[in-house]
């Protein structure tokens, strides 16, 4: 269930990271004029293919952990806890299920949009609005942007692909923690697949795209690097997909089966093991 | 599928569970009439509550089956209809109060009325009108807080692990009172208790379980 300190967190975590993306940006001797879109870029663009920055990669992890960690109970937890008393009264596993799905879809775009705001009004402390792309970011001296690309672009390519990456994700995520009868477990596992993908992705343009979390770096996509071959949107959507989709059917299986109650909680048993 | 007995309200047979290696419930048998009231006692670990959350369709049984008004658990419907359970510490929402905790509960399927909600609070012992959140509760008034959600719809078939647990010598008259009256209204009731004196009291019938086998049958004269 959401509370008050989610948002709280949330908020602090994306805000300083909008803002500490402006003070990075702020520190390059540009002849260019930069406005806070700049400060939006190094936030989402996640980790590049060609180095081991290890502030690129916790900029793009960090965020993607605390999604992780804040929903990371939400049905092993209610399996243990509450779900005696819901999961009778919705009268069955699959429908709390799917109920459970529909939470986890609409809380990765919501924490996307609350962070990308959050981070806007981070990034506006140091640096000035402004409704373009900012000179400095078309230059090309750091990043390339392609001519096309204007702010709203940006955006959706910001929302779809973290979205959709911590949605397939976190998917996964709860699938484990109720597979394993564990969220702390499934917390962790998930946290070191995202951790592996970016390791094993660098350097190796040929695997970035079929490396699982590799969709929400943009920088690891053909059209911000054209070392990195055949790693669209359309691909990265795609994959996640077929993510979902995958781990989606296997969890309505497993779900059907559960048992609906704490094991660990249970004293007797616990003493036999 | 066998032919359903009218005045079986449960019928459970050869019903095993194993968790890892563990055989909790072995090839458990039970049937347990309309209308009537029947206890199940034993020591820690008998098996006792596994074989209610099996009933209740929340645990899955390894091997056997459970029919519950003639319909099989766990393939013509996941839950017995109709029924209330009162299994573990329910997992209230500790900052609402006992009368919102209830509301968010029957909201999932609309079938009670606030006032049917208070109604049941009051038939308790609890005030529908007392907006402390249930963290402040003693153990002694959510377990009563849990008796009532169980009631809360109304069932014909209860389903109650240690319902007296925590409860003072008012409380457990009351509870007993509540359950007497309940059964005299034709819900059939399936109940665990540490208590010998609780379920002479109480039920129509008595099983001694041990190690996961019903050992015994009891009917205690009235």
């Amino acid at each position: 269930m959401l509370r008050q300190w989610h948002f709280l967190i949330t908020a602090i975590v994306f805000g300083m990271l909008g803002w500490s993306s402006a003070l990075y940006v702020s520190t390059f001797p540009a002849p260019f004029k930069k406005n806070i879109w700049d400060a939006i870029f190094v936030s989402f663009a996640g980790p590049g293919m060609w180095g081991t920055s290890i502030l690129e990669m916790l900029r793009w992890f960090v965020p993607h952990l605390l999604f992780f960690y804040l929903i990371g109970d939400m049905a092993e937890g209610e399996l243990q806890y509450r779900g005696p008393l819901v999961i009778p009264l919705v009268g069955s596993r699959r429908l709390w299920w799917l109920g459970k799905i529909t939470t986890l879809f609409i809380l990765a775009i919501g924490y996307t949009v609350f962070g990308i705001v959050t981070t806007i009004i981070g990034a506006a402390i140091a640096l000035p609005w402004a409704m373009d792309l900012s000179p400095f970011l078309r230059s090309g001296a750091l990043w390339t942007v392609p001519d096309t690309m204007n702010v709203m672009a940006l955006l959706a390519w910001f929302v779809s692909l973290i979205s959709s990456t911590l949605f397939a994700i976190s998917l996964l995520q709860i699938t484990l923690s109720v597979w394993w009868r564990r969220a702390f477990y499934a917390f962790t596992s998930i946290s070191a697949l995202m951790l592996l993908s970016w390791l094993l992705g660098i350097d190796n343009p040929i695997l970035v795209r079929w490396l699982p979390g590799s969709q929400s770096m943009l920088l690891r996509h053909t059209i911000f690097d054209s070392g990195v071959p055949n790693h669209s949107l359309a691909w990265s959507l795609g994959y996640n997909i077929v993510i979902v989709t995958v781990v989606f059917w296997t969890s309505i299986w497993h779900v059907h089966h559960v048992d609906i109650w704490n094991p660990t909680a249970d004293i007797h048993l616990k003493e036999e093991r | 599928m066998k032919e359903f007995e009218t005045n079986l309200a449960i019928i459970v047979e050869n019903v095993s569970k194993r968790i890892g290696k563990r055989i909790v419930l072995d090839k458990v048998s039970l049937q347990v009439p309309v209308g009537q009231i029947y206890g199940i006692r034993g020591p820690n670990g008998a098996g006792k509550s596994m074989l209610l959350k099996v009933i209740s369709g929340l645990v899955r049984p390894s091997e056997g089956e459970v029919i519950a008004f003639g319909e099989r658990i766990g393939q013509d419907v996941e839950f017995p209809k109709q029924t209330g359970i009162l299994i573990e510490r329910p997992g209230f929402l500790p900052h609402y109060s006992a009368l919102k905790n209830l509301e968010l509960l029957a909201s999932i399927r609309n079938r009670v009325t606030r006032d049917d909600i208070a109604a049941t609070l009051y038939r308790v012992e609890l005030n529908p009108e007392d907006a402390r959140p249930v963290k402040t509760y003693s153990t002694g008034m959510l377990q009563r807080l849990g008796i009532a959600q169980a009631l809360m719809e109304k069932p014909r078939l209860l389903l109650l692990d240690e319902p007296t647990n925590s409860l003072d010598r008012k409380g457990i008259t009351d509870i007993h009172d509540l359950l007497k009256n309940l059964r005299a209204e034709g819900v059939t009731i399936l109940l665990t208790s540490h208590s010998s004196e609780e379920l002479k009291n109480l039920c129509d019938a008595i099983l001694w379980m041990e190690r996961g086998h019903l050992e015994s049958y009891a009917f205690p004269q009235p």
